[in-house]
């Protein structure tokens, strides 16, 4: 069983809502307060296809009966803000879909601008690739 | 942490770790000592090139490490999955500091020592090198 992540979906969740707040800037400079500094928006698309891209590995683990993967993948998405639920892309086969996944996260962390998102998609691509043992 | 700094911190584990798995190897009949032995000094000499690309000269390792040599091969298993751990931890820090070339580098560091972890039996995680098994 996987504990011990507690802290670590703190620093995701932040990541997570550090991109919802951007939304609201408009609103927060209408009150004449500056509001803090918005994330990358290269980073909320890197953000957003890391969580599509995990959402098919999960739909991989749960259709291909691998629950360990399913329940790793599920907190590497709670702390990223969520599966996303428009993930219906054709289910590849759990081991090609996890290494799929790893160099993609690999992808969006070399490019990401935030050190933080840069370090949680390395860790995160770096779980997938240890997921593989699982499948 | 300044990326020669970070970069330093992770060669420091490496070297740690290479010198820990050639006393492993010795008095282990298990063929992964050697395996992680040959895979941690290509991680100290791309950290070494890294380093040298930077122009920086590392200080030299220390000539031996204290170490409870362990007795059986489940300690030599739980000192294995600690090697990896901390290399794992270094290679995160270094990611933070890093872009292009240095971050790419960084990230495999991570990657190998998350999987030289896995091959010492220990349990996948969602975020290796950023989560202690004994934390929250």
């Amino acid at each position: 069983m996987i504990v011990g992540t507690g802290a670590l979906v703190l620093a995701g969740g932040a990541v997570y809502a550090a991109e919802r707040a951007g939304v609201l800037d408009d609103a927060v400079r209408a009150t004449g307060v500056v509001p803090v500094p918005q994330p990358d928006r290269g980073d909320e698309r890197r953000l957003a296809t890391v969580r599509t891209t995990l959402s098919g590995v999960l739909a991989a683990a749960e259709a291909q009966d691998s629950p360990a993967v399913a329940a790793l993948v599920r907190q590497q998405l709670d702390a990223l803000g969520g599966a996303d639920a428009a993930a219906t892309a054709p289910v590849p086969r759990l081991q090609v879909a996890l290494q799929d996944a790893a160099d993609r996260v690999e992808s969006a962390c070399l490019g990401a601008v935030s050190p933080d998102l840069a370090q949680v998609l390395a860790s995160a691509s770096a779980g997938l690739l240890q997921a593989r043992s699982l499948a | 942490m300044s990326t020669t700094d970070a970069l330093e911190a992770s060669l420091a584990q490496s070297q740690r770790a290479v010198w820990t798995y050639g006393v492993l190897g010795a008095r282990l009949d298990d063929p992964r000592p050697d395996d992680s032995f040959a895979s941690q000094r290509r991680d100290r000499d791309d950290l070494l090139a890294a380093l040298d690309a930077r122009g920086t000269t590392p200080p030299a390792p220390p000539a031996s490490y204290e170490l409870d040599v362990p007795s059986d091969l489940a300690a030599a298993r739980r000192l294995a999955q600690q090697l990896e751990r901390d290399c794992a931890e270094a290679a995160a820090a270094l990611v933070r500091v890093t872009s292009g070339d240095e971050r790419r580098l960084a990230v495999r560091l991570l990657q190998r020592a998350a999987l030289r972890a896995v091959a010492w039996d220990a349990e996948p995680r969602p975020f290796p090198g950023l989560d202690r098994p004994d934390a929250g």
